[in-house]
């Protein structure tokens, strides 16, 4: 705490009713204001402003407001570690400040995939591993099929990232062979397409792409997590490794009954007998391809459906599931689905046009625009695709409750018009003036940024719309 | 003295410009700092304890003291657990959106006050609202929004310029 507070401050009247923020922010209509204000580049802290003399009075003119630069380093570098790769670079170009917190390697465990991948198929082995010497504390590393490797380049990208805890070989053709393990001996997930001839006792974790051979008895007691595609009998794979948390058998068809003190996510084929589960008393999440009435878990609260039909009476073999994914191209749900415990609703078309769900508070649309939606005690609605205005403003209408609307959306955004002669700027500048604007938060998936027009991000700035990071974890996964 | 007791006695905070606030020392509590102060200095006397706090004026404090009334209740996630953190992340809640909503120069001062205090669900939405201010912009926007002056010489511009070619998206 080197750096000095201002001290002399006007003390705020305490007689306002707001327990909390200064009246100037209390009512919406104001908040607006301040928010334009803080939007207006113009609008810089200054002692001459107005609403800074207000806060901090009489202050000194050395000791105006702060500037980011008073914070400490590990405070910066926390900053930081909560910014995208791509931000992290812009940092890097703002001042040498930010340019050392913003090249401290302990933010970079991993790269942006996408980005590193394409970079990897232009660079030669030895150029990937010279910029990987910037990033020594990565944690992931893909082998990609252009790179030669031999004993000598492992060697040395082993002192560049000696750290690496995940390693994908599904590219290379000898990847079964190379002895990972000596090299990193941290390694502690490995992605390959067939199961590798060596010791892989140090694994957590373990991905099989290949799925063509089937699967012998691997005994492990690291190992919690397994991805393949067929094993021959999965009661000896759950004995053999005692620890497993995470199956996932995407060609098992499971007709036996299966036991496990430790199993909390288990995805096959499918289920065919309908006492299958019943000794996996600590799953918590069931993913199927395909959905069978069959299907019964006393515990799981996850359900995960491929494809097919999700009768409305499915959740009566389910008495714990709140949260119902229906992601597939072909799963849809029953029309008149109805249930009191879901919680949260996960689909890829639109819901059927009678349904009774009076519990439902986080509805996620994918692949679809949104018709007018009904649910009561809807608060969190995630849409991938824009909607038109007016299937928005029905369903706030008819969702009291709804405070959240997340964008996120694959495909990029154009500035054209919506096939009606509605530009999409237009009807969200209607949209979050009609109102709804300031009871509703919207939030838009970060890896939007770039792929919307500029008037549109504009406008997301003004209304201040956040970005989000949650979808770093499943792009940098 | 039981928990409770100590939990719902008075304690008063000191501003560096000498106002004092008095609080409930579970509201105190929650700040690491005052805690052990507390701890050092016992509570088993019927005195209202008197904690200086030199580093925090009292526009900051007051701020700070709300925050804390309003979080004292909650439960405390389990930060090892995946999704309940992917969670987090997402759901910034409006009080708290609200609460960080002012100037940038009171941002910092809260900052610099979770740090000193050692609250770390207020040092957490404070770095985040930072995070969220920086996201998305180029290095001139940055410059723009925080008043930074670029200090880098031509050649390290280009020098930067070089080590970040592998990744610009193309």
């Amino acid at each position: 705490m080197e750096s000095k507070l201002p001290s002399s401050c006007v003390i705020l009247d305490k007689s306002t009713k707001s327990p909390v923020l200064p009246g100037w922010i209390s009512s919406i209509k104001d908040r607006k204001y301040v928010l334009k204000l803080r939007n207006n580049r113009d609008y810089k802290i200054s002692a001459r402003s107005p609403r800074r003399s207000h806060t901090t009075g009489d202050v000194d003119h050395k000791n105006q407001a702060l500037l980011i630069e008073a914070l400490p380093n590990e405070i910066v570098l926390k900053i930081c570690a909560e910014l995208r790769f791509h931000t992290l670079v812009e940092c890097k170009s703002v001042s040498r400040a930010f340019y050392t917190a913003a090249c401290d390697p302990s933010l970079y465990t991993k790269l942006p995939y996408k980005i590193w991948d394409e970079a990897l198929k232009r660079l030669s082995f030895p150029e990937a591993i010279d910029i990987a010497r910037s990033y020594p504390q990565l944690e992931t590393w893909n082998f990609i099929s252009g790179h030669e490797i031999t004993e000598s380049s492992l060697a040395s990208l082993a002192r560049a990232v000696p750290n690496l805890k995940r390693i994908d070989i599904t590219e290379v053709d000898s990847g079964q062979d190379l002895q990972l393990p000596k090299y990193w001996p941290r390694l502690e997930k490995l992605v390959a397409l067939e199961l590798p001839a060596y010791d892989l006792s140090c694994l957590v974790e373990l991905e099989l792409l290949g799925g063509h051979k089937i699967l012998p008895a691997i005994a492990s007691k690291s190992l919690l997590k397994l991805s393949a595609g067929r094993t021959s009998c999965v009661q000896d794979l759950l004995d053999n490794c005692p620890n497993m948390r995470n199956l996932k058998l995407h060609w098992q068809s499971i007709e036996e009954k299966l036991s496990s003190p430790t199993l909390k996510q288990l995805a096959v084929f499918c289920v065919q007998a309908r006492d299958a589960l019943h000794g996996c008393t600590t799953l918590q999440e069931l993913e199927v391809t395909q959905v069978s009435s069959t299907m019964f878990s006393r515990s799981a609260k996850l359900l995960r459906i491929w494809t097919g039909n999700a009768p409305c009476f499915l959740l009566d073999s389910f008495p714990e599931v709140t949260t119902l994914e229906c992601n597939g191209r072909f799963s849809t749900i029953d029309e008149g689905f109805a249930s009191c415990q879901l919680q949260k609703l996960e689909i890829a078309g639109s819901l059927p046009n009678s349904y009774g769900l009076p519990n439902v508070t986080n509805l996620v649309q994918n692949k679809t625009s949104l018709r007018c939606t009904r649910l009561s005690a809807l608060k969190k609605l995630h849409m991938t695709k824009f909607v038109d205005k007016q299937a928005l403003i029905d369903t706030l209408l008819q969702c009291p409750d709804l405070h959240t609307i997340h964008l996120q959306c694959a495909v990029p955004w154009s500035d054209g018009t919506d096939g009606h002669g509605t530009s999409v700027n237009r009807v969200w500048t209607d949209f979050l003036e009609s109102g709804f604007g300031d009871m509703v938060r919207v939030t838009v998936g970060d890896e939007l940024r770039g792929a919307m027009p500029p008037s549109f991000e504009k406008l997301l700035r003004e209304h201040k719309v956040g970005y989000l990071t949650s979808s770093d974890c499943s792009m940098y996964a | 003295m039981t928990e409770e007791n100590t939990d719902t006695q008075m304690v008063k905070l000191c501003s560096s410009d000498d106002r004092e606030f008095e609080v409930e020392a579970k509201v105190a509590k929650m700040s690491v700092t005052i805690r052990n102060m507390l701890e050092d200095l016992g509570l088993d006397n019927d005195e209202v304890p008197n904690i200086p706090l030199p580093n925090v004026n009292s526009q900051i404090l007051e701020m700070v003291i709300n925050y804390c009334k309003h979080h004292k209740d909650d439960v405390v996630l389990a930060t090892d657990d995946e999704t309940t953190r992917e969670r987090a992340l997402e759901d910034i809640d409006p009080w708290d959106q609200k609460f960080v909503g002012a100037d940038q120069g009171t941002l910092f001062e809260l900052i610099l006050a979770a740090n000193y205090l050692d609250i770390k669900s207020l040092l957490d939405l404070t770095c985040k609202t930072v995070a969220n201010m920086i996201k998305g912009k180029d290095a001139e926007e940055i410059r723009k929004t925080f008043n930074i002056q670029n200090d880098f010489t031509k050649e390290e511009e280009e020098q930067v310029r070089k080590e970040n070619e592998w990744c610009e998206e193309k």
